[in-house]
């Protein structure tokens, strides 16, 4: 078979063919050449190297519309460094020494969750048997006490791309080892109660509520929610705020440590929690009991 | 070195399975709409239309990767193009000789395969990149996924314009055929519906 | 400059050398199977108009190159002449049509037609290629059964519409119903055939 096949080839049809095709390459070449030395977009090297050093996820994370405009976006404002959650420390430092600056390292964006009631603090009316997902479950009216509140559907875990939220006994919880603080599960929670937070300190104190309800309403469907009695405002100075029945933290000014102590120690709720990559787990501001070891939840 | 060639495999194997189903080229990106609508009127010429894309693809991610660290920047569409053109030619010349029937039949599709944005964008999205293991894995994984893809679509129309598989007939004489679907208008007809059912599954995860 | 130019070029004219030489080989150690791949559709062609007992003969234009194309082919049956043959194309509904149109031995009837190369719509236009695969006979039956035993003489028109009642007169032909445009491609390239036929055969 080889050998018929060989018989039958002509070396000079073939080699016409070669030399065809390596003409017109050669033709094309040349053109490519002289349109890459006229037309050549000149792009400024520091964001070529910038990019190159980048992790290349594409996550958002920075808030930026991926790593190349990231790039871009850090060589006109230093003060963008350090946005970059899956690069780290060591990438921070790499951007400093090629756009030649001292590498101030400012707070990482990360996910918090604004709930702190697992199953034992919801006091529901009802038993809900629906469909599992929240997107699905936050549309039924009544199907869980808290209109505010983390439904445990787990469709912030469902979208982590990092595997860093997990719902544990029906309340969602951030892995701070692992969230690069990309805001996926910000944008799947139908309740809105994830947020993008600068973590200014490791562990960082969270007011883990968001219902703006009446204190009668909430004590009537939650052992752990915000009353707004305004004792950590007046406690705990300017750093905290009530918006709307709602105790908040102004991270712009974060409590000294002094303040945190007066205004968590009066919190008859005890819903303001301390969330960190040291604790795997939500830990009470005001608890000194062990942190929940993490439950990886089963997905149907 | 254990450990990196560990990585380096199950890097490949992670590729293979993305094809098939989690980036599958037909039901997850829509690429090369062309073939998928033009040749799945029945099995036999879907199939070999995804074996010849399939070899193509493989041919080119195997040059691709072999040159991606010594390719010019400007000249490097240029390459891929050159470099699909010609496994596309051979692959056009081996079903021409062995498989007459079904090169009549594909016709100007089997040329069509050389700006198939599948097999360019993988060049471009894998094989550039990655070394040579992970692109065969990667190609074959996708040129399966082609294949299962444009096979699933001429199932349904072949079975529904004439009640056939493979020519054979499989449903009872009585059968109506269903005209259409062997038209350009039923090809977007099953798909369209076939990409419903898909991401019906998918995002039900 | 020049040295330059190579150090970023060579993979590419390298490759573009080996490409052409990949191809051409491949081309040449394939091109006497494609060939062969190509008489035989025809010669099956053939058979199928004039029955498989015939053995065909090529003929080539006056002049023509050793490995030229016949223009028209001579069915032999036991040494008579048994009919005559030749491929004739056309535009159809789609693309070009390549019919092999074929032709009693006293040249005054049809044979009937195969089809060589159509891409006419799926269940419409392609009906010209249907063929009694089972023997199960029924003449009109099959788009290219209208055409056996019509008169060469007569230029072949498309039947009139309304036709149920009346008799089919020796030139007119039923059409596929829903692909007029190609049963009328066919009919242009089965004239345009039986002209160049015999044209060829006066000469």
């Amino acid at each position: 078979m080889l050998e018929m096949i060989i018989a039958e080839l002509d070396l000079g049809a073939i080699l016409t063919s070669g030399a065809t095709l390596l003409l017109t390459g050669l033709f094309f070449v040349i053109i490519l050449t002289i349109a890459n030395a006229k037309l050549k977009v000149e792009r400024d090297p520091m964001v070529e190297a910038i990019e190159a050093v980048l992790p290349g996820a594409n996550c958002g994370g920075c808030g930026l519309a991926g790593c190349s405009a990231y790039a871009e976006g850090v060589v006109k404002d230093h003060g963008l460094i350090g946005r970059c959650g899956p690069g780290g420390d060591a990438l921070v430092h790499a951007m400093a020494e090629i756009m030649g600056i001292e590498a101030t390292a400012s707070a990482p964006n990360r996910a918090v969750v604004h709930c702190s009631a697992h199953s034992d603090d919801m006091i529901n009316s009802t038993q809900y048997l629906g469909i599992a997902g929240c997107a699905e479950r936050t549309i039924i009216p009544d199907n869980m006490g808290c209109s505010y509140g983390c439904l445990g559907g787990g469709d912030c875990q469902a979208v982590c791309e990092f595997d860093a939220i997990h719902v544990i006994e029906g309340l969602a919880v951030v892995d701070y080892n692992k969230c690069v603080g990309c805001g996926a599960c910000v944008k799947a929670c139908p309740r809105n109660i994830i947020s993008l937070t600068a973590i200014v300190e490791d562990p960082i104190l969270v007011m883990a509520c968001s219902s703006h309800d009446k204190p009668k309403e909430v004590r009537g469907y939650c052992k752990v929610g915000c009353i707004g009695c305004t004792l950590c405002v007046k406690m705990g100075g300017d750093s905290f705020f009530m918006d709307n029945g709602l105790a908040k933290i102004d991270y712009e000014k974060y409590p000294d440590e002094e303040s945190r102590q007066k205004a968590t120690g009066k919190c008859p709720r005890g819903l303001m929690v301390y969330v960190g990559s040291d604790d795997v787990a939500v830990r009470k501001a005001n608890d000194s009991r062990e942190p929940p070891k993490p439950v990886k939840a089963k997905t149907e | 070195m254990a450990d990196n060639e560990l990585k380096s495999k199950s890097e490949a194997a992670r590729h293979f399975v993305r094809g098939l189903w989690a980036e599958n080229p037909i039901f997850r990106q829509l690429l090369g709409m062309c073939p998928v609508l033009a040749v799945t009127v029945a099995l036999k010429p879907a199939l070999t239309m995804g074996m010849a894309t399939m070899f193509v693809l493989i041919c080119a991610n195997i040059v691709v990767s072999l040159m991606r660290n010594i390719i010019q920047p400007h000249l490097r569409i240029l390459m891929f193009t050159l470099t699909i053109a010609t496994f596309v030619t051979i692959a056009d010349l081996i079903l021409k000789a062995y498989l007459p029937e079904m090169s009549d039949t594909l016709g100007p599709f089997v040329p069509l395969i050389i700006v198939n944005c599948l097999i360019i964008g993988r060049a471009e999205a894998c094989a550039s990149r990655k070394p040579v293991g992970t692109s065969i894995a990667d190609a074959f994984g996708m040129g399966l996924g082609f294949t299962f893809g444009l096979c699933v679509l001429a199932t349904v129309r072949e079975l529904l314009a004439d009640g056939k598989l493979f020519e054979i007939s499989v449903l009872p004489s009585g059968y109506d055929p269903l005209l259409v679907m062997k038209l350009p208008a039923g090809a977007f007809i099953a798909l369209g519906l076939l990409l419903g059912i898909s991401n019906h599954f998918f995002n039900k995860k | 400059m020049l040295n330059e130019f190579m150090k970023k070029s060579w993979l590419a004219l390298v490759s573009a050398l080996c490409f052409g030489l990949l191809v051409s080989a491949v081309n040449m150690a394939l091109a006497g199977k494609i060939k062969q791949n190509k008489i035989d559709k025809r010669d099956g062609m053939l058979e199928k108009l004039f029955g498989q007992d015939c053995s065909f003969e090529g003929v080539k234009a006056e002049g023509a190159a050793e490995d030229a194309e016949p223009i028209y082919f001579v069915a032999k049956k036991g040494g008579q002449v048994d009919g005559y043959a030749l491929i004739w194309t056309g535009p159809g509904f789609a693309e070009n049509i390549d019919l092999l149109v074929g032709f009693n031995a006293g040249l005054d009837m049809l044979k009937g037609f195969a089809v060589m190369k159509s891409a006419e719509t799926p269940g419409f236009g392609d009906q010209i290629t249907l063929e009694d695969k089972e023997g199960k006979y029924r003449p009109d039956l099959y788009y290219k059964d209208r055409f056996i035993n019509k008169p060469i003489d007569k230029v072949l028109v498309r039947a009139d519409d309304n036709i149920a009642d009346k008799h089919l007169k020796d030139e007119q032909v039923v059409t596929i119903s829903g692909s007029t445009v190609t049963s009328e491609a066919v009919i242009v390239i089965v004239n345009g055939a039986k002209k160049q036929m015999v044209k060829l055969l006066n000469k």
